[in-house]
């Protein structure tokens, strides 16, 4: 923007929001705003910043400077337009956020802060399955998709678009795309009519071995041609005591691979079947898989799952030769590996055990460096309360994942900067045009996922495929 | 004067016969002074009604009042039918034919969790219907565009019946022999009330409203008044009520230092065990209070959460979040306790007390008479219940908790009931 228009613009701001900066504001230390936006770093095309002011003052504003552009914003809730925002960041660097408020009479000045403004590529929305992070009923739980650069926000697939009706309301999981493409959304649709969507497709995907654990967690390789699954027994239950409400561990497990061209799902004989094995995902080239590996115990408080990785043959879709362990159980549980595109850094989820680490308060992500085995946590981004559920940009410039930081319930989707040497950035709360969104939506976020564009899908068809789904080769 | 005798007669029955659901309604739903609730609302076709009819239903916290909210829609819509068919010209027996409309949504209001959504609707349609009657020069245009905001704004049958009475008032006035026979219209009325009486008699669920009164007494500790309930032989006992009552007992009778098991035992023979407690696929709302008093808090509050997610589309249901947020708060998780309060302190009947919990300190909690007991009472081992009795609930609280008299009482209650089953 050239400088007389934004002189302008800043002009009408100021005029139009009616808010003088105060001379003789005495100094107040550090803000307290929610979301904690200070010193963040966000993309230049991220939705705009909106926080709640949180001292109790009689009157307050933000005042937002970046190049020439200046913004004055009523508080306590400083909502922003988007075109305004859109101006603001348009040229800057970062932008300058300096807060007033009016207290017993006299005007407090808070120290500034900044928003970072990154320029490194990010895709544009995120798909995400909104849930009560509840214990078994899953009545309102569907897959939804966001815009990152505004607020729009549409359902993609919700619990009662299987059966069209309350009463057949099912279970939708396990949403996974590859290389962040919307058209090959996967899905898992449980109950009676239930199937998994594939590329649009509905497929009866079931164990090749009758009476044998069947999908779950998920895994599409980036070129899109095969699909690997850890198949579980899964078993449920709840805590007496106060702390973590629930506990999740597997009865039996096994790791699959589907191929999607040629229509056939394979068991892995390559893969230590007396383990119980999990969480497969490829790695970018398609030549290895990494999983997550323990020892069946007794209690789930002893059962630890290493990180391993195992060759993997495209030509035949089985893998082969030796598993190699890239995490020793030793040094925590780990569960939900991620590989980055440019397969220099894995990020996973560890511990003290199990792997339902969304429910451990304990969970952090690790960053490992897949050319030089140095492993380490993402002091940056993890807090007291559990951390999981996280996935990539396409750039490998940004992370997205879960955090129950807030409250120690609901999981909220955060998006962190990541630069080639593996450092991240604080990251920032995915930004709601509402301020106090967050504190009182009764929703979690699970499994965010960055996708390069919208997800269409044709109900009816999936609707006709549930009646009628693909069979799957053995 | 019929409107009238209506409005009596409907806030006679919704305050006295059915209270009970009134309160459930009260609780099952949540209205918030946000602009962001009221857009989430609105967004939805039928979406502005259901958000009237949630402000409106939080007054059922006061029985009388929602009762009369209530009276005077239906009232209000006879009322306004009787108007529309004197400015009409039509005969009067319409009027009194038109008391079928009142009755007929009073029906639909005896259901379990039923909004005034569809009430209201109608109301704002026949009034719409009556301004428009004083206006000759109406055109197509703008009728059509104020069926089509009764339609976004309160759903299909409000705007239909919208269109009904613009069509109904095209008709060329006939009626003169029915206007001449005055004891017809008397008739009719009788009819209809008697109708309607009975419709409302056999749709009212009067079992269902006696264990919510019980329900709601138990939720608001009011344990004289349950018991004094417990009194009237008259009723016929349901598992639900003796679960209440003994909940009652035991923090009364044994808070004195009486034993139990006498008056366990007059009231709990004929359910057995469920006397005590129904398994919760049974019965999760009194499960979740007698868990809570009982000091299983996690328990309770797993209920409270299956209830609610069970329950409601959006989550904000007060009965259930309140609950949350008393669990919350016992076992210590301030942030979250503090969610829960904020929402609720966005309502008119939870907001002045969860702004008083919102500033209750920790140390406040711990001396609190029923959350610092509670606090004090937590199982701090992490044992499975899954599938498991009510009975070896409470040995592993006793394990822990020796000095937990509910739960002791409860135990050789248990004990004592389980010898014939």
């Amino acid at each position: 923007m050239n400088k007389p228009a934004a002189v302008l613009l800043s002009l009408f701001v100021a005029v139009s929001c009616g808010t003088q900066v105060p001379e003789n504001a005495v100094s107040g230390g550090n803000a307290d705003i929610f979301p904690d936006y200070a010193n963040v770093t966000v993309p230049r095309s991220i939705a705009p910043l909106n926080f709640r002011i949180r001292q109790n003052a009689e009157k307050s504003f933000a005042v937002l400077e970046s190049d020439g552009v200046r913004l004055a914003v009523k508080g306590p809730d400083v909502e922003l337009k988007i075109p305004a925002w859109r101006k603001l960041v348009a040229d800057a660097d970062s932008i300058s956020v300096t807060i007033y408020s009016r207290m017993d009479g006299k005007w407090v000045k808070y120290d500034p802060f900044l928003f970072y403004i990154n320029d490194d590529p990010i895709d544009d929305h995120i798909c995400y399955r909104r849930i009560f992070p509840g214990y078994g009923a899953y009545r309102a739980m569907g897959i939804y998709q966001r815009e990152l650069s505004s607020f729009k926000e549409s359902l993609i697939f919700g619990h009662e678009d299987a059966g069209g009706a309350k009463a057949n309301a099912t279970c939708v999981n396990c949403h996974a795309f590859s290389s962040c493409d919307p058209s090959t959304l996967h899905l898992h649709i449980r109950g009676k009519m239930g199937g998994t969507l594939i590329n649009g497709d509905v497929f009866n995907l079931k164990n090749p071995e009758e009476g044998g654990p069947n999908p779950t967690y998920v895994n599409w390789s980036h070129d899109g041609r095969f699909i690997a699954y850890s198949a579980e027994k899964v078993k449920q239950w709840f805590n007496s005591a106060a702390g973590e409400i629930l506990e999740v561990a597997d009865i039996s497990s096994e790791i699959l691979v589907y191929d999607v061209e040629a229509n056939v799902i394979r068991k892995q004989p390559a893969i230590d079947s007396a383990k119980r094995v999990l969480m497969p995902v490829f790695g970018p080239s398609t030549d290895r898989i990494y999983y997550c590996a323990a020892e069946p115990q007794d209690s789930v408080d002893n059962v630890r799952y290493g990180l391993y990785s195992i060759p993997f043959n495209p030509e035949t879709g089985l893998c082969y030769g030796e598993s190699k362990c890239e995490i020793s159980p030793e040094e925590g549980s780990v569960s939900f590996p991620r590989v980055s595109y440019d397969e220099k850094y894995l990020i996973c989820a560890m511990g003290s055990h199990g792997y339902f680490h969304a429910w451990h308060k304990d969970s952090d992500l690790y960053l490992l460096n897949l050319e030089t085995g140095e492993r380490r946590a993402l002091d940056e981004v993890n807090s007291d309360d559990s951390e999981s559920c996280h996935s990539w940009s396409l750039s490998d410039r940004w992370i997205i994942f879960g955090s129950r930081r807030m409250d120690g319930l609901y999981t909220r989707p955060y998006i962190a900067h990541i630069d080639e040497d593996g450092n991240c950035s604080k990251p920032f709360l995915l930004p709601q045009k509402d301020t106090e969104y967050y504190l009182t939506s009764m929703f979690s976020f699970n499994l965010p996922e960055f996708i390069n564009g919208e997800v269409e899908i044709e109900k009816e068809r999936i609707f006709q495929g549930l009646k009628n789904p693909k069979q799957v080769n053995k | 004067m019929l409107s009238l005798v209506l409005a009596l007669l409907a806030w006679l029955f919704f305050a006295f016969c059915y209270q009970g659901h009134l309160v459930y309604n009260q609780g099952l739903w949540l209205f918030l002074d946000t602009k962001e609730y009221f857009i989430d609302k609105v967004s939805h076709i039928g979406g502005l009604g259901d958000y009237i009819a949630i402000f409106l239903t939080q007054f059922n916290y006061w029985p009388l009042l929602g009762a009369a909210i209530i009276a005077v829609i239906l009232g209000g819509i006879h009322f306004l039918l009787t108007l529309y068919i004197k400015k009409n010209g039509f005969a009067r027996i319409w009027s009194q034919v038109a008391l079928a409309v009142p009755f007929v949504l009073w029906i639909l209001l005896c259901r379990k969790g039923e909004l005034v959504t569809l009430p209201f609707g109608v109301l704002v349609a026949v009034a719409l219907s009556l301004i428009n009657l004083g206006n000759k020069k109406t055109s197509g245009l703008w009728l059509i565009i104020l069926a089509a905001v009764l339609y976004f704004g309160f759903g299909l049958f409000p705007a239909l019946t919208f269109f009904l009475l613009q069509v109904i008032s095209y008709i060329p006035v006939k009626g003169e022999g029915l206007r001449s026979k005055k004891g017809l219209g008397f008739a009719v009325a009788a009819a209809i009330f008697v109708a309607g009486g009975f419709g409302v008699y056999k749709s009212a669920d009067i079992g269902l409203e006696m264990d919510m009164r019980y329900t709601q007494a138990a939720r608001n500790r009011d344990w004289t008044e349950l018991i004094k309930y417990s009194q009237d032989k008259r009723l016929k006992r349901s598992a639900a009520m003796c679960n209440c009552v003994n909940l009652a007992l035991a923090n009364t009778i044994g808070g004195e230092g009486k034993s139990l098991l006498n008056s366990y035992a007059l009231y709990s023979k004929e359910f057995g065990t469920g006397s005590l407690m129904l398994p919760e696929k049974y019965d999760q709302i009194n499960a979740c209070e007698i868990l809570f008093n009982l000091g299983f808090i996690s328990e309770a509050r797993r209920c409270a959460f299956e209830r609610l997610t069970s329950v409601s589309e959006d989550g904000y249901c007060g009965y259930w979040i309140s609950r949350l947020a008393e669990c919350a708060l016992i076992d210590g998780h301030t942030e979250l306790a503090r969610k829960y309060l904020s929402i609720l302190s966005h309502n008119f009947i939870y907001g002045y007390s969860a702004r008083r919990l919102m500033a209750m300190s920790d140390d406040e909690i711990d001396g609190h008479f029923l959350y610092g007991r509670l606090r004090d009472m937590r199982i701090t081992s992490n044992v499975s219940f899954q599938d498991r009795g009510l009975d070896f609930m409470l040995l592993a609280m006793l394990n822990e908790h020796q000095d937990n008299r509910m739960a002791m009482d409860y135990y050789v209650a248990f004990l004592n009931l389980s010898k014939n089953e």
